[in-house]
């Protein structure tokens, strides 16, 4: 029997690509045959060795496979999914409005609007569609999809544990009180309100604090240059855009870090609270799509943007032990419970009524 | 930054135990927490520091006020003088390394006099043709609104009679 994944595009660092791979030798691990197929126009050459062309997934298709589609956004290759006689899943990351892009990446927002036309049409030729938190589960719920079920992200942790970058950690030695967000430059994540409360930190309350941008920025140079101008109209200092890291470098800003600060206001999951909770950093984050699922209670949940106040308990934050030392101990019991889950069970248990033949069993 | 006369959302006053956190951590007192963040705030509202520093150029831009390209056009017409005069005067050199702070600051100066005598001539000409063209670019733009509203009043004119 064969386990396959199909995905729009594949690149290295990338959340769902990481998250493909994972699942692929999950199923190896169970006896199956798996392999990624991916429209070849959207595979970053360092990644070719890892995947194939989605034309080449015929061959291996029948009745008796299972077909599993990551979904984000919209692409040629939901087409194919529908014709194919495998049992079909979809995993759904969640596709982001395309409002955020529609003024400054307008080609992004026709394939994200075509992505939620798309999802609709998945509902009636799907056998099973997971969201990879509560809150997409009920999107495809409201999509149509009939039979649903949540599976978590997967991260591997081990790579968290490596030994951060000496030349990053020495050259932002000089900080206090940093703040920290990771994550692609995009106008869904509002840098524009991290700046804007880094504004009001960094002159009334931590003069020597820094804000730390992690992502890249590939294709958003309009959005960046959007970011540069507020700085230089807020005569902002020491704001660090890093572009893209090694995960040494990253280990380095999350070391830096004294507050994780998320103020965007499109999450799928989120998976940078969980490392920012690992780190034990404390979390303040704006209650916005999957947010309030992922940190489940933890840390501190933001439901207004208001600048001041955000600014003064990023504050407290950092300047109260004791208050700290509770948010953490919270946050290390999300952790917990996030990493009891398990992957493979839940999978287990929502392909089941598939797997009877296979060897797996 | 000066006060630019604006009260903005992110300024109004609002019961914040109840919008702007939410905190269930067991073991935090939340109230007294939300209590500290308020007084605060309030504090510094009460001594005009927001009014000193605030958001009112950073509002300005708001993203959800750009919505197409012509916004997009305004604003770069409008910020395009602070792109274009370049600063080349001195600024303040320091160092923020102690034990090596002394000779790094001497070395930094050393450095910016140099720079300064090779390339002085070549930036001051960069920054004239800066000039030069944000005053066509902006010059251009405000001839072509006046035609067009002459036109426009004209052809106003024309479908009265």
């Amino acid at each position: 029997m064969r386990i396959d994944q199909i995905l729009a595009g594949f690149m290295p660092g990338d959340a769902i690509s990481n998250y493909a791979l994972e699942l692929q030798k999950l199923f190896r691990s169970w006896g199956c045959g798996s392999d990624i197929f991916v429209e070849p126009s959207n595979v970053d050459d360092r990644s070719r060795h890892l995947c194939r062309p989605v034309s080449e997934h015929r061959e291996c298709s029948s009745k008796g496979n299972i077909l599993i589609y990551h979904f984000s956004i919209g692409s040629a290759v939901t087409g194919y999914f529908r014709t194919v006689p495998d049992t079909r899943v979809v995993i759904y990351h969640n596709v982001t409005p395309a409002r955020y892009f529609a003024v400054i990446l307008p080609g992004t927002a026709a394939f994200l609007r075509e992505g939620r036309e798309q999802l609709k049409e998945l509902a009636g030729v799907t056998n099973l569609a997971l969201g990879v938190s509560e809150y997409n589960r009920r999107e495809l719920e409201e999509a149509g999809f009939s039979r649903t079920g949540v599976i978590p992200l997967i991260n591997d942790w081990s790579t968290l544990s490596e030994k951060p970058s000496r030349s990053v950690l020495l050259k932002h030695r000089a900080g206090e009180g940093n703040l920290l967000f990771v994550g692609r430059i995009v106008p869904n994540k509002r840098f524009e309100d991290l700046l804007q409360v880094f504004f009001y930190y960094k002159n009334l309350l931590q003069p020597r604090a820094r804000l730390f941008l992690v992502g890249f920025h590939k294709g958003s140079e309009t959005y960046l240059r959007y970011l540069r101008s507020i700085i230089q109209e807020l005569e902002l200092k020491d704001v660090v855009f890093t572009g893209h890291v090694t995960n040494a470098e990253l280990l380095a800003y999350f070391k830096l870090a004294s507050v994780y600060l998320c103020l965007s206001e499109h999450e799928g999951f989120c998976m940078p609270l969980m490392e920012a909770m690992h780190f034990g950093i404390p979390v303040m984050a704006y209650a916005a799509a999957a947010v309030p699922d992922t940190l489940s209670g933890a840390g501190v949940l933001i439901r207004k943007k208001n600048y001041p106040e955000i600014a003064e308990m990023a504050a407290l934050l950092c300047n109260d032990p004791a208050f700290r030392r509770e948010i953490i101990e919270g946050q290390y019991r999300r952790l917990n419970e996030f990493k009891a889950i398990s992957l493979e069970g839940r999978l287990r248990e929502y392909l089941g009524p598939w797997l009877s033949g296979s060897s797996y069993r | 930054m000066l006060n630019q006369g604006l009260t903005p959302r992110h300024l109004e006053k609002i019961d914040m135990k109840n919008e702007v956190f939410e905190i269930n951590t067991s073991g935090v007192d939340v109230e007294t927490i939300m209590e500290r963040v308020c007084e605060r705030v309030e504090e510094k509202r009460r001594t005009g520091i927001y009014e000193r520093y605030n958001l009112s150029g950073a509002l300005a831009l708001e993203m959800n006020n750009l919505r197409s390209d012509d916004a997009y056009l305004n604003y770069y017409l409008k910020t395009i003088w602070r792109a274009a005069d370049v600063d080349l005067g001195d600024f303040e050199i320091y160092s923020k390394t102690f034990l090596i702070g002394r000779p790094a600051v001497w070395l930094k100066k050393v450095i910016w006099k140099l720079l300064k005598f090779y390339t002085f001539r070549l930036f001051s000409q960069q920054k004239d043709y800066n000039a030069r063209m944000a005053s066509i670019v902006q010059g251009l733009d405000a001839k072509y609104e006046r035609r067009l509203a002459a036109l426009e009043e004209k052809i106003g004119h024309l479908r009265q009679d």
